[in-house]
């Protein structure tokens, strides 16, 4: 490519670190970037995804923890071997994942801004940058007096850019931007990010979801173990095929396991510090799940759909309403509620306790609620281990000692052991890689028929779960907006907010 | 810190048990008491670090001392890191109930009191004995320990492997055994390591109050004698308690930073360069 | 508003009721009977009987708890025994002396520390950051006792310039005070700093480490830009806790040492020679008196807090 600005080339990180030393965490990577183009770059979680990125901002202490070599050049000049601080904002920029946390909690959102200009541009058009900034990015001026914690993620996310947009960087690189946040706030920061590129910056956008790629980028870029292994034009074939539905499941005339009726429940009085104390995170939630049935619970964040499930479990005390448990059941101790609904939690490295074995994990559920001695009690692990596709190899493994998909297959086999009527999965995969995301997917729906349990699949993203469900509950600020059958919801949406989610999701 | 930095911290640590466990077995240091020797007498092949002002074997009292603060140290940092883990634990867990509330005025209440004025007063009800010494360092000293505890408990509250065991219907009770204490263990053996430091340097300021054990010998002891002795420039007595008493405390204070770079560093955070 | 203040003097009576009811049962209570070092020898059982009534040893807890903390609220502080003073007079006089003292240590000490650990953060892992946490390992591991006397013993043998004197106090003008805090000060610094240092560079550090500080440095703010304007306004609520809370204790306890190995007529040595003579009401008094100082400081540390963290302060 001739008109290339970001040439990168044979870069490698090697690890520094003492008892991982030598490891290569990139291994000559080679690639360059045009002006103004939108590059994508996927692979597993570990892939070295987020090395380049730090390296290419030069935020890699060279020498300390890991060693730096290759070239990056910009414009034609050497950027390797320059600390960011030394050199031009104005290169290559940067934004991360987690909105809120990336902006400094106790300076307002303006003075950030106006620190970044003050640095990178003359006196006089300081200001008139930063407006035509926010206004390019459709942000209200209002937004400058407020701190960060005041703001959403997508809020958030979209000042970083527009941090970007006050110094327009030659190369933005965003690393995994979006994936902290629902599918309407992703949108609104995937369009910031393209008014950005349309004003001349090239972006380099980090992620782990290649649909996000196909859909927004010109060339996708894979790597794997520290290389890149593709490098290719995004084409319009790419784009990943209509969904197929599945058949709601036949109903077999029983009672509801699961009736909910009106169910409030309020915001945790001494939980965050933020204003919403005591307002109604759920206002009257009302449906019936039946044995066997898949639902899928789906709405932004904030729309109470966590909530409902932690309501559900017994976490969060519900305010009013009535939950019935298999058709009597209203108020069940904690033993019967634990052999009602079970949870499982979207990040799996932080749901199994750290300094248990996987036998202990297992055994624990089964011990307290079954007759099971311990001597049977390896058998019976034995058995929840295989049931998820593991090997009784793990039996004395450390959850650190396992990979991402294990950690969640554990955790599975855990909530599953105690052959609960429901059992409930809030975003399970989202913080999972896309091949082990499908795996979980479909051993969560095996388990479901093999099991008869009734699933409830909790999701930001529609597609992610209208695979697998029967029916579709969207939520929004603690209701129900809609409720009905997955392609008729699919293909006749009725609220607004769904059409949004749908629109969002065929790009 | 490195590996072999801990590894001498350890040995150090080891040696000085070692001469504990002489003291205790009989082999030596036993007659610290014994006046026998000349008033401040040089050093000799008898008195290895010569005398004190009553002809006491220095040389002798310091080995009993080491025995005497690794009692002291065992016996506070154990108990007062057991309480502290215990009520930090609960108080974290039921955070803005009563439990909390009631030890959270507890540890307002101790905090209040100064920590010499709290052991004078101990000794002034309980006699001046050694009990009064440990009962006056347990009673502060598992304050700051269980205000760690607490906000550590409120962090791992929330994690979702405390949120799981409770859905799986294990007791309260049973999750802070479980759950909750077993996953602050390198924050509590840093606490209980520190809390040894600070009985050790306190048993120091109340030997020199006057408020301790009449019955034994310490490091507290020896240097209360030779605040006068330094000044005439005899310092056998001054050097043969601060320098093992440095020595102990560095190395404890130290193995206690080890441990709470093990938490920082720990194998489970992502790799290096994902700061 | 109202509620938070509400919240406040609630949480302040009830800290109050613990200190006394506490320092009330361990020295009155159970303490010692007063009666026959108010006697002396061979008292006559009328005496025994009167002294008794006068001290309250005829009444149970309930009414004698009560009746010492009427007089507190009214600062009836009683006479000190030794010399008769009234205590009140004796601690405002003597606590002002505490504050001359302690305070050039107390500021030079923090000022230190936060100077050092920022350096200290700045080069981590490097050999600024070691030699520095070496040295506050060192400080840390001296007991103040064995750098009081190593420090008096340096003064009393480096010649008889006499700059620095070994005991007494005097501040009849700029420089004999100057001359006589200075050896307290040095020592108040040398076992502080330690401290202070290895929380102040715990706290930096973790700030170092937050997303806020990897986006200021992606955006091209160099090392003082982000130690100053991002990094510290952050830490600030961690170092306001070090170093109010650390006003009261020292006050009494830190001044303990210092002031009677230096001779030094302040709180500090009112406190150990109460100690030493178990001085009753002078004890009470202290430990009241503390009780209310931590109370005023609890106070101050929450308004600043709301005054440094926007989190704390502004509505959602």
């Amino acid at each position: 490519m001739s008109d290339s600005i970001l040439e990168v080339r044979d870069l490698t990180v090697t690890l520094r670190h003492r008892g991982a030393s030598g490891r290569r965490l990139l291994d000559a990577i080679d690639f360059s970037v045009a002006a103004g183009e939108f590059v994508g770059l996927s692979g597993p979680s570990g892939s070295g995804k987020s090395t380049l990125a730090l390296a290419l901002l030069g935020l890699i202490d060279d020498g300390k923890q890991a060693s730096v070599s290759g070239s990056i050049e910009l414009n034609g000049g050497q950027l390797l071997g320059q600390p960011a601080a030394q050199r031009d904002g104005r290169c290559i920029a940067g934004i991360f994942q987690d909105p809120v946390a990336a902006l400094n909690p106790v300076r307002t959102v303006g003075s950030q801004l106006r620190e970044v200009a003050q640095r990178h541009l003359p006196r006089g058009s300081r200001q008139s940058q930063v407006q035509s900034a926010l206004s390019s990015l459709q942000l209200p001026d209002a937004l400058l007096q407020r701190y960060p914690f005041q703001l959403s993620g997508g809020q958030c996310q979209r000042i970083a850019i527009c941090m970007a947009m006050v110094i327009s960087p030659a190369v933005l690189i965003a690393d995994e931007p979006t994936s902290a946040l629902d599918t309407l706030s992703q949108q609104a920061v995937m369009q910031a990010l393209d008014v950005l590129r349309q004003q001349g910056s090239a972006i380099v956008l980090i992620s782990h979801d290649r649909r996000l790629i196909g859909r927004w980028c010109d060339r996708s870029m894979v790597m794997d173990a520290g290389r890149l292994t593709v490098n290719q034009a995004v084409s319009e074939g790419e784009l990943p095929g209509g969904p197929k539905y599945r058949k709601p499941a036949a109903s077999d005339g029983n009672s509801p396991v699961l009736r909910c009726h009106g169910v409030v429940a309020r915001h945790r009085a001494n939980g965050s510090s933020k204003g919403n104390r005591g307002s109604a995170a759920l206002a009257g939630i009302t449906f019936e799940l039946s044995a066997g049935e898949t639902l899928a619970v789906v709405g932004p964040s904030g729309c109470g759909k966590s909530t409902l499930a932690r309501v559900l479990v017994g976490l969060h005390p519900a305010s009013g309403g009535r939950i019935q448990w298999g058709g009597a059941l209203e108020r069940p101790s904690r033993r019967q509620r634990a052999r009602m609904a079970q949870l499982v939690f979207q990040n799996p490295a932080l749901s199994l306790s750290p300094t248990k074995t996987v036998m202990k994990l297992i055994a624990e559920p089964m011990l307290l609620h079954t007759t099971v001695s311990r001597s049977q009690v390896k058998d019976e692990v034995a058995k929840w281990l295989a049931r998820v596709g593991l090997s009784t190899e793990l039996f004395d493994r450390y959850p650190h000692q396992l990979s991402g998909g294990q950690q969640q297959r554990i955790a599975i086999a855990r909530a599953i052991c105690l052959e609960p009527r429901v059992l409930i999965a809030d975003e399970p995969v989202a913080a999972l890689d896309d091949d082990t995301r499908q795996a979980a997917l479909r051993l969560l729906a095996q388990i479901q028929v093999q099991h008869r349990m009734a699933l409830i699949l909790i999701s930001h993203d529609l597609s992610s779960v209208t695979k697998v469900s029967d029916r579709v509950l969207v939520m929004d600020a603690g209701r129900v907006v809609e409720l009905g059958e997955t392609a008729g919801v699919l293909a006749a949406p009725s609220h607004p907010l769904t059409q949004a989610l749908l629109a969002a999701d065929c790009g | 810190m490195s590996r072999w930095a801990a590894q001498l911290c350890w040995s150090i640590l080891g040696t000085y048990v070692a001469i504990a466990v002489g003291v205790w077995c009989g082999l030596w240091g036993q007659n610290y008491d014994l006046a026998g020797g000349p008033k401040w007498g040089g050093i000799s092949s008898d008195y290895w670090l010569g005398t004190n002002l009553i002809g006491q074997d220095i040389f002798a009292r310091s080995l009993t001392s080491v025995a005497t603060a690794l009692q002291t140290g065992l016996m506070v940092g154990g108990l007062a890191t057991m309480a502290g883990a215990l009520a930090g634990a609960c108080a974290g867990y039921w955070r803005g109930r009563w439990p909390d509330r009631i030890l959270l005025w507890l540890m307002g209440v101790i905090d209040a009191i100064p920590f010499v004025l709290l052991a004078a007063a101990i000794a002034y009800a309980l006699g001046a004995q050694f009990i009064a010494v440990a009962l006056a360092m347990i009673l502060t000293l598992w304050v700051p320990v269980a205000r760690l505890v607490r906000a550590e408990t409120q962090k791992l509250r929330t994690m979702p492997y405390v949120e799981s065991a409770q859905i799986i219907g294990v007791s309260p009770v049973l999750i802070i055994l479980r759950h909750i204490l077993p996953n602050t263990w390198h924050l509590l053996m840093a606490q209980g390591l520190l809390v040894m430091v600070a009985a050790l340097k306190a048993e120091v300021v109340l030997s020199f109050l006057g408020i301790g054990s009449q019955a034994s010998v310490s490091w507290g002891v020896m240097i209360a004698e030779s605040t006068q002795e330094v000044a005439s420039g005899r310092f056998n007595n001054f050097l043969a308690a601060s320098i093992p008493l440095f020595g102990l405390v560095f190395v404890l204070g130290s193995l206690a930073d080890f441990f709470q770079s093990r938490r920082a560093g720990d194998s489970r955070a992502s790799g290096p360069m994902q700061a | 508003m109202r509620d938070y203040l509400l919240k406040q003097s609630l949480n302040a009576v009830a800290l109050m009721i613990g200190v006394t009811l506490l320092s009330f049962s361990l020295l009155v209570y159970f303490g010692p009977d007063q009666t026959y070092s108010l006697l002396g020898k061979n008292p006559t059982p009328e005496q025994i009987a009167s002294v008794h009534q006068q001290l309250g040893y005829d009444q149970n807890f309930a009414e004698r708890y009560l009746d010492f903390l009427k007089r507190m609220l009214v600062l009836d502080l009683g006479y000190a025994q030794s010399s008769g003073e009234a205590v009140s007079s004796l601690l405002a006089r003597t606590s002002m002396i505490s504050l001359a003292l302690l305070l050039p240590g107390f500021v030079l000490g923090h000022a230190l520390a936060l100077l050092l650990s920022m350096l200290s953060a700045q080069y981590q892992g490097r050999w600024p950051d070691r030699l520095i946490s070496m040295a506050s390992m060192v400080s840390m591991s001296t007991s103040t006792v064995v750098v009081i006397i190593a420090l008096q013993w340096w003064l009393s043998s480096s010649g008889d310039s006499g700059w620095f004197p070994v005991r007494g106090w005097s501040t009849d003008s700029v420089i004999d005070y100057l001359r006589h805090i200075a050896m307290p000060t040095l020592a108040l610094v040398l076992v502080s700093v330690g401290y202070h240092i290895r929380i102040y560079r715990a706290v930096i550090c973790e700030e170092m480490g937050q997303d806020y500080v990897r986006t200021a440095r992606a955006f091209g703010a160099g090392p003082v830009v982000v130690l100053f304007r991002h990094v510290l306004p952050n830490c600030l609520l961690p170092i306001i806790t070090r170093v109010v809370f650390s006003v009261p204790l020292l006050l009494v306890s830190g001044s303990l040492l210092l002031e009677s190995y230096f001779g030094i007529p302040g709180i500090g040595k009112v406190s150990f020679d109460a100690i030493t003579n178990g001085d009753q009401p002078v004890l009470l008094a202290i430990v009241t008196f503390s009780g209310v100082a931590l109370v005023l400081v609890q106070n101050l540390a929450d308004a600043l807090y709301r005054w440094v963290d926007p989190r704390l302060r502004v509505q959602t």
